[in-house]
């Protein structure tokens, strides 16, 4: 939120021993490294947890377990339709139903396609099943579920990057694709079991996503490091060069660039104020910004990682439907190459929703800027607010999952 | 289920069959599209077109169709208003048609309803809008033969049951005498 502000060599000075400050309490420390393996064992024994409880499902996602005597209960006990499901604008309606309709177009070619693989497959079929795929992955996405929500809030509430928002979309939707796969094969392969043995597996996922996703931002809203690096992005200072220009340097860009951090140092562009610091004080603090970085930087990644982890472990069906069919008929690589497609589609989707949260995040900066309201506090309150809110929302779902009072939503 | 967005897709159609004024069962019909679910049986198994036989129908049945007694085989019927009760489905079969797997079957009801004087209400939908269901582009709503010809069916869009929280009004007829 600080970035472009202008600031005095004494102002700078005070940011630089704030930023060393912080550098020294919150160095990336080895518990997190130790969260990131508790994480991972988590993820194993839940997944043994949930497998133990899943129901069986079939291949309209509903409960094999049905009994004929519920056959006599009418259907429609259900309650009235809220007021917004009533008046929906028409034009929202269409919109939405012709959505569905291409996205149906398009499954139904990827289905066709796998079925008639047998026959012969060439390059143009290679290509035409990769198209398809990802244009069903990119229109799929904008349903519920793969991890829209979870993305953008994560990075809607702090100062996070393009590439963040690139590379935690497509990490969440690889580890979509590898669950789906992971599935899959393993239930043929292991199990020799076809795709009734699949589903409630996949529905387990959602268990383990939910559980994931709380231990994942229960670690990021306790971890200090993770708490306080929740949107330091180092401020930008605009320095005086010379008489006329000014160039933005950022503490990370000047631990990034050690010319740039040396010319600093050496108050190349900072005039005589901080020329007459030590050479060995400005040594210490360049060293130390660094240390800054790459603490946040880590930081910034660990949770990346495990936030990906966590929302793509439920698996997307369509995925899963693809797989099999390919596997039916043989030709699991066609399966597979039509998963990743997917995900990549999936992963497009995602990130242009992340990067339309980062902008929401930045116009409200620079709003934030113009009127001249800066809080730190507030910062830090967005962005673990937004992580508790993951929290609560997951731990909810677990608890309706696992009481049974809601059922798996297969995304 | 919650929510979902569909994954399977079906145009059906369905003959109302009378006795008199009252209606006694929906008969119906669901194509699929095509390669699903043929990951069940496999797409060697399967014949080029034509009826299944009774070991793969009870395959089909047994793994994607009697788990939906407990929606009514997403059958909705309301006589002024009142969802009404099936009882278990008979005559079910499955067949290949032009490279898509079809189901029929009959689901009566638990108790006739005579339509004179009544406002009845027919539709296919999943309320969790998992399965998309389709009308067929013609007449998907008639009457079975043999029904007074004093009868009609309307078809209209139900704004009364929208699903995948309204974004969706499925498609229902409303049955005269």
């Amino acid at each position: 939120m600080l970035a472009g502000v202008p600031l005095g060599p004494g102002r700078l000075r005070g940011s630089l021993s704030i930023a060393i400050s912080r550098a020294r309490r919150h160095a990336f420390r080895p518990s997190s490294r130790v969260s990131v393996y508790t994480l991972i064992l988590a993820l194993a024994l839940l997944a043994v947890c949930a497998t133990a409880h899943a129901q069986s499902l079939d291949v309209f996602g509903q409960p094999a377990s049905s009994t004929a005597a519920a056959a006599s209960a009418p259907s429609d006990a259900a309650a009235a339709p809220s007021w917004w499901a009533r008046n929906i604008p028409s034009p929202v309606r269409s919109a939405v139903g012709s959505w569905l309709h291409v996205q149906a177009a398009f499954n139904s070619r990827i289905e066709r396609f796998l079925e008639q693989w047998p026959h012969g497959a060439s390059a143009a079929a290679w290509a035409t099943l990769i198209l398809v795929s990802f244009a069903y992955g990119s229109l799929h996405a904008l349903g519920p579920g793969h991890g829209k929500l979870v993305v953008s809030t994560y990075l809607g509430s702090r100062r996070a990057r393009i590439g963040d928002a690139v590379l935690l979309s497509a990490w969440t939707a690889i580890v979509q694709a590898l669950t789906a796969i992971g599935l899959v094969l393993g239930a043929a392969w292991f199990a020799h079991a076809g795709l009734t043995r699949v589903m409630p597996h996949a529905a387990s996922m959602e268990i383990v996503s939910y559980a994931l996703l709380c231990v994942t931002s229960a670690w990021a809203i306790r971890s200090s490091s993770a708490r306080d690096r929740c949107c330091d992005e180092p401020p930008a200072v605009r320095l005086p060069r010379g008489n006329e220009t000014t160039e933005h340097v950022t503490i990370s860009a000047a631990a990034d660039a050690p010319s740039r951090a040396d010319n600093a140092a050496h108050g190349a562009y900072l005039g005589g104020s901080l020329a007459s610091l030590s050479e060995s004080s400005a040594s210490g603090r360049t060293a130390r910004s660094a240390s800054t970085s790459s603490g946040t930087s880590r930081s910034r990644l660990t949770q990346i990682f495990m936030l990906g982890l966590a929302a793509g472990a439920r698996p997307c069906v369509g995925a899963i439907f693809a797989l099999v069919t390919a596997m039916a008929v043989r030709a699991t690589a066609a399966g597979v190459a039509a998963t990743f497609a997917m995900a990549a589609g999936v992963a497009t989707t995602v990130a242009l929703i992340g990067l339309g949260s980062i902008g929401a995040n930045r116009t409200l900066a620079r709003l934030a800027l113009r009127y001249r309201f800066r809080s730190t506090g507030v910062q830090r309150a967005l962005a673990v607010g937004a992580i508790a809110a993951i929290l609560l929302f997951s731990a909810l779902q677990l608890a309706l999952l696992l009481s049974g009072v809601a059922t798996a939503s297969f995304y | 289920m919650a929510l979902a967005h569909p994954h399977v897709w079906i145009k059906y159609a369905a003959r109302v069959s009378t006795n008199g004024s009252s209606i006694v069962a929906i008969e119906e019909r669901w194509r699929f599209t095509e390669g699903f679910p043929v990951q069940l049986v496999g797409v060697d198994q399967l014949p080029a077109s034509g009826l299944l036989d009774a070991a793969l129908t009870k395959r089909f049945h047994d793994q994607a169709f009697a788990s939906l007694a407990h929606s009514s085989y997403f059958t909705h019927l309301f006589v002024d208003g009142n969802p009404q009760a099936f009882g278990e489905p008979t005559a079910f079969k499955v067949s290949v048609e032009g490279g898509k797997i079809t189901y029929s079957f009959r689901l009566a009801l638990a108790t006739p309803i005579d339509m004179r004087g009544k406002k009845v209400e027919l539709g296919i939908w999943d309320p969790s809008y998992y399965v998309d269901y389709e009308p067929e582009p013609e007449a998907a709503i008639s009457f079975a033969p043999g029904s007074p010809p004093n009868c009609s069916i309307r078809s209209f869009v139900d704004k009364t049951h929208p699903i995948f929280n309204g974004f969706v009004l499925p498609s229902a007829s409303e049955i005269a005498c």
